[in-house]
């Protein structure tokens, strides 16, 4: 199938005030933002999805593309690149996890164009670093014309594919408080078809707090496990306050399926994908993994 | 069709202008506009690395980059690698070690490979093939294109001018 | 052998090309990215063609419309219809139309052709038509065919059948110790050659051109002069550049370049045809699912005393080459084993999927997973160590296979097994890991998870085409002198990566008796090259290879009578050549003729299935991480005999080549198809093994070469991936405890099967 691409149009704001008018004024015509491309690309050529219609960021880069700390928190700004997130020693310091999920999106080629921004905004239940923005309680920030807003990143998915961004705004970065090892204990796995370059079937980003040898904060997130990137609540409430132990993986593990609702596809199954998620939580809350 | 604003960006060293549907893919344009057929297209959606050029000194997969945003970036292709008849130290080693089979990963793989030398790199097994994971290759295994790349970083790869 | 041991680059090699790596000769196009596949062909004045396809699996065609709206006269349309000549693709039973015209068999049929200045308008064109169908009941199970309630081919839907008997298996099997009866399924494969497929014709004053991608130049001509109407002579096939085929290029290129030649007849001009990598994935042929029933018989020492085999392959909703790939597993099933009561069945079956086709390995692939699966599951049957079982049943110089071919003096399969055993460290290796398998539970961190599992395979691939199919073919070769004084190598097979180029031309060196630069490999164009067959079944090395070197003596001697010089130094000799050559034709040709020991009966199967084997024996050491039942291969070691090595390099990159697709078969490719589509037809979704999922691959070569072939190599192509899919299995069996008799082996059957076995 080939792209009518003739019929697309382009639009390149010089900065983001150009960029934040541009999506005023033209807010019902259906303009699309296009940051790194690598899903938008797929989409109009190979599906003939998304619009014809974009919004190109890439002279925004200068103003969003930084990573560095803003008083209590870590600011990553939203054109930071998959390979940014991977080099960025702020980063590996604030929550290691970070640069491990970037490690594994796509393959160096696609790591150097594909934006924070972007997968989130795509906002595919496969997306390899979400979870882990949702593990860390990450807050997204979305500007307009009208002003910015911050929402937790937890509250910006609606449904498959849907958020509550408005048309007019664009999700300019996101922030969250630094983790490190030493006060709790943190995991990342991506289960894939295939040892580099492959969509997750499961995708699991843990982080616990660390309180006197007992779990607080417990985070449980998964990604392909449903519609959207989604937390094992069940779970976390039935490790919060607990010390690792089996038993303990065992009872959080068996109460997933209150909280994950995976399906049967093209490239994994209902029944694996719970199986591997029991094992993960079973096994990290055991204290076995991370 | 529309009319299509002239999009400005260095090509092999060589400043180009050009005017394209912006979206249009970067590899389309560097095959048809450019006739630079040395980037293969072998999937059209990033996954099997094939179309790898460089922007700006980085690999990226051409069928996913629009040419409008290619706007003031230095790009360079597999043509770029060889200096008249002399072979690029990657090229050499390639042709030596078996690098290359049916030719059709050839161009990503030595971009790739190019790109990972050059910002220094580390040559031993896991990380090469872990730099390289982008581009599927579905005739060698892999193992003689470590090999290749694992040569050409030691270097002395030379070989007679007739052979390129 | 190693692939150390590169010879130089630079200067001339006198003598001895055979059995070094030479550069390859078109190493460097391809390096620079000059080398120029079809679709690098220049554009200009090319029109595009694309392709109108049936949207379901099984229908009555009615009729094609297309959209009054649309302004049909920018574009050429071609139907049925509009074919000139004979509504077919000829391979094998010519039973498949090049367009539909009043059946559709398979989800995506061409129903129609559209060609185009510009793709956006061939798009838009293609977006006009629909195409009224009737459906009709779709078949995509193998019994739901054979009970042949929807008539899709013949009486019965089968293909072909084929039976093979040594002895009285049935008889046999009866007073054994030991039965042993399991069934083994193999899924499709795809091939996934980065190419993807694509052709190119042009009308000329004397008929018509095609060139492209291909691996079978004169499978093409017949098949474009019988859909055009032309005399052979009329059509002229050009093979380009050509990016991997492993089969896949062998005879659907047929299907492709007829569809170029009918839009460039119609239009009277060139026109291009290329597949996306979707349209590949969906509609070009596959690996053969099968289905493979094993019923063994042994005495309780374990001696194999009979076999039974029932062989039924999915061969899709057109026949293709199923009735010869279905021969050469019958063939190949009872594999390098000594067993004097053998019984084969073995069925092609009709569906509703689309055609399959070649896929290196031919049908063996499929037959040594069942029985070197099967092996392992006898041995823990009968309490014996499988590496024994082997021993005690593998065949040996005074043997016969399943047809009663003798296998001759050079048979290795008992060497290359006690060598793979000694290069892997296979029984040492056994033992650690049974030892860490045991004690992982009490382990810490990730090992705790780890399971881990060594597991071999033996097995055996026939040298060139089934039967009597070389004698048929007739392949001839052609030498010719030059005014420079090198020679021509004047072949129709086609440089796919495999080397041709640079073999061939080190094959005509050595029976010339000139360096290697000397000799000029042509590129396959049939205007100037007979037919010397098609680039398949490991053919090229060792029969086209086998008559350039006595085309090559031939013309040496030719030119010795001629020029009056003997045992002359090189550049005497070349001056020669060059003298002779300026003085008129100076041709050597050579042709293939059966060998006169060589006897076949089509109609019995019995005698000599193939002219030659190579032997192989390939071991699979992997890791499980039990949590997601993900598989790592940590290592292979491939040992194989392929009677002289032509080019090292080249050698050792066909064996890792070979096995690195293997492992793919054996572990993640999965076709999954619903109502008779692939859904998952994209690069993302179906996956092959990258840098990261391919181990290091040793690769060993044993040389016993066969007396019938000059030069002794045996072939080698498709041996290596052969071997590794029961490898995996077996070392699986180690690994978890757990026997997998299917394939592909993906952690969506691993593990629930480990924590079944848990509980």
């Amino acid at each position: 199938m080939t792209a009518i691409i003739s019929d697309h149009r382009v639009y390149t704001a010089t900065d983001l005030d150009d960029a934040l008018r541009f999506l005023a004024e033209h807010r019902e015509e259906g303009w699309r933002p296009l940051a790194g491309g690598t899903d938008v690309m797929v989409g109009v050529y190979r599906d003939r999805s998304g619009g014809d219609q974009w919004l190109n960021l890439s002279r925004l880069r200068p103003q969003l593309a930084g990573i560095g700390r803003d008083g209590d928190f870590v600011h990553v700004g939203a054109l930071a690149t998959m390979t940014d997130l991977r080099r960025s020693a702020l980063l590996e310091e604030s929550c290691p996890l970070i640069g491990r999920a970037a490690a594994v999106v796509g393959a160096t080629q696609v790591q150097n164009r594909a934006t924070v921004g972007g997968n989130i905004a795509n906002g595919s239940p496969a997306g390899d670093t979400l979870p882990v923005w949702l593990a860390l309680d990450a807050e997204l920030e979305l500007a307009s014309v009208r002003g910015q807003r911050r929402i937790a990143y937890g509250e910006f998915m609606t449904g498959y594919r849907r958020s509550v961004r408005e048309p007019d705004e664009l999700i300019t970065g996101l922030r969250f408080q630094p983790r490190s090892g030493s006060t709790g204990r943190m995991y990342y796995r991506k289960v894939a078809p295939r040892a580099a370059q492959g969509i997750s079937k499961v995708v699991f980003a843990a982080i616990a707090g660390w309180n006197d040898g007992r779990y607080e904060n417990v985070r449980l997130v998964f990604g392909s496990m449903g519609p959207i990137t989604v937390r094992a609540r069940a779970a976390e409430q039935c490790a919060e306050g607990e010390a690792p132990s089996a038993q303990l993986g065992e009872q959080a593990a068996e109460r997933l399926a209150a909280d994950l609702s995976p399906i049967n596809d093209a490239r994994s199954t209902a029944d694996y994908r719970l199986r591997v998620a029991k094992n993960l939580v079973r096994e990290f809350l055991a204290g076995n993994l991370g | 069709m529309n009319q299509h604003a002239a999009i400005r960006f260095t090509l092999n060293g060589q400043p180009r202008e050009i005017a394209a549907p912006p979206m249009q893919r970067l590899l389309d344009v560097l095959r048809q506009t450019c006739e630079l057929t040395g980037t293969k297209n072998g999937c059209g959606e990033g996954d099997c690395g094939a179309c790898t050029v460089l922007i700006d000194g980085v690999p990226v997969v051409s069928c996913l980059v629009p040419i409008v945003q290619v706007e003031g970036a230095d790009v360079r292709t597999v043509e770029s690698l060889a200096e008249g008849d002399q072979p690029h130290p990657l090229q050499a080693a390639f042709l030596k070690h078996g690098g290359t089979q049916c030719g059709s990963c050839a161009a990503g793989l030595l971009m790739t490979a190019c790109a990972h030398l050059e910002h220094g790199g580390e040559t031993d097994d896991a990380t090469l093939r872990a730099a390289l994971a982008g581009v599927v290759c579905r005739c060698a295994g892999y193992q003689q294109v470590i090999a290749s790349v694992q040569a050409a970083a030691r270097g002395g790869e030379t070989l007679d001018g007739n052979h390129l | 052998m190693s692939t150390d041991q590169v010879t130089s680059l630079t200067g001339v090699n006198t003598g001895g090309a055979l059995g070094t790596s030479v550069p390859r000769r078109e190493g460097a196009a391809k390096l620079c990215g000059e080398a120029r596949f079809v679709d690098d062909l220049p554009r200009q004045n090319v029109w595009l063609g694309g392709t109108v396809r049936a949207d379901v699996p099984h229908a009555r065609l009615l009729a094609i419309r297309f959209d009054p709206c649309f302004d049909w006269s920018r574009v050429v349309v071609v139907t049925a219809a509009d074919i000139p000549g004979e509504n077919v693709v000829p391979v094998v039973l010519r039973d498949q139309p090049s367009l539909a015209e009043s059946f559709v068999r398979y989800h995506g049929e061409p129903v129609a052709l559209i060609a185009a200045a510009d793709e956006e308008t061939l798009q838009q064109a293609l977006d006009r038509v629909d195409v009224d169908l009737s459906p009709l009941e779709p078949v995509f199970d193998i019994d739901e065919a054979l009970a042949a309630k929807v008539p899709l081919f013949g009486p019965e839907n089968v293909f072909r059948t084929i039976t093979i008997r040594k002895g009285d298996a049935g008889e046999t099997l009866q007073t054994a110790d030991v039965v042993v009866e399991e069934v083994y399924e193999t899924g499709a494969q795809e091939h996934v050659y980065l190419e993807p497929q694509g052709m190119q014709a042009e009308p000329t004053a004397s008929g018509i051109t095609v060139c492209g991608s291909m691996q079978c130049p004169y499978y093409i001509v017949e098949g474009v002069a019988l859909l055009l109407g032309l005399a052979q002579e009329q059509v002229r096939v050009i093979a380009c550049m050509t990016g991997g085929g492993f089969g896949g290029k062998e005879d659907f290129p047929t299907l492709i370049a007829g569809h170029a030649a009918l839009l460039a007849w119609k239009a009277r001009r060139p026109v291009r045809m290329i597949y996306d990598r979707v349209e590949d994935l969906r509609y070009t042929s596959k690996r053969h699912p099968a289905r493979i029933r094993h019923r063994s018989g042994w005495s309780r020492a374990g001696r194999l005393l009979a076999m039974q085999i029932e062989i039924e392959l999915d061969g899709g909703a057109y026949s293709t080459l199923s009735p010869l790939v279905l021969q050469r597993a019958a063939v190949h099933a009872a594999g390098p084993y000594q067993c004097d009561q053998i019984e084969i069945n073995a069925r092609a079956v009709a569906t509703n999927h689309p055609p399959r086709g070649a896929f290196r390995g031919f049908g063996a692939p499929q037959v040594h997973f069942a029985l070197e699966t099967h092996m392992g599951s006898c041995a823990a049957r009968l309490g014996l160590d499988p590496v024994e079982l082997r021993r005690r049943n593998v065949i040996g110089p005074r043997g016969t296979l399943a047809t009663g071919q003798n296998v001759g003096e050079d048979v290795a399969a008992a060497e290359v097994f006690e060598r793979a055993l000694v290069e892997s460290g296979f029984l040492a290796r056994r033992a650690a890991y049974d030892d860490s398998n045991r004690r992982a539970l009490s382990a810490a961190g990730p090992e705790r998870f780890k399971r881990r599992g060594i597991g071999l395979s033996l097995f055996m691939h026939g040298t060139g085409m089934n039967g009597d199919g070389e004698g048929l073919v007739r392949s001839e070769v052609l030498l010719r002198g030059n005014a420079d004084g090198t020679v021509s190598a004047v072949t129709c097979q086609v440089e796919i990566g495999q080397g041709t180029q640079t073999i061939l031309a080190q094959l005509a060196a050595d029976g010339l008796g000139i360096p290697v630069e000397w000799v000029v490999a042509e590129k396959p164009d049939t205007a100037m090259a007979r037919d010397s067959g098609p680039t398949v079944a490991s053919r090229t090395a060792a029969i086209v290879g086998g008559l350039l070197i006595s085309a090559g003596r031939q013309f040496r001697e030719e030119v010795e009578r001629r020029s009056g010089l003997c045992k002359a130094d090189p550049d005497a000799f070349r001056s020669a050549i060059a003298r002779l050559a300026t003085e008129g034709p100076l041709e050597s040709r050579a042709y293939y003729s059966r060998p006169p020991d060589m006897q076949w009966d089509e109609a019995t199967h019995r005698g000599d299935g193939y002219l030659a084997y190579t032997w192989s024996c390939c071991v699979v050491a992997l890791e499980v991480d039990t949590l997601t039942g993900e598989v790592k291969v940590l290592d292979v070691t491939a040992v194989q005999d392929v009677g002289k090595v032509v080019h090292p390099l080249f050698a050792a990159g066909q064996v890792e080549g070979g096995v690195a697709q293997a492992l793919g078969w054996a572990l993640m490719e999965e076709t999954v198809w619903a109502d008779g589509l692939l859904r998952n037809a994209t690069m993302t979704d179906y996956v092959i093994p990258t840098a990261c999922d391919v181990p290091p691959i040793r690769a060993v070569f044993l040389e016993h070469p066969h007396p019938r072939l000059p030069h002794g190599a045996k072939g080698l192509g498709e041996l290596p991936a052969e071997g590794p899919a029961p490898a995996v299995a077996n070392a699986l069996r180690q690994a978890l405890g757990i026997h997998f008799n299917r394939i592909p082996i993906t952690p969506e059957i691993i593990l629930p099967a480990w924590e079944d076995r848990q509980q």
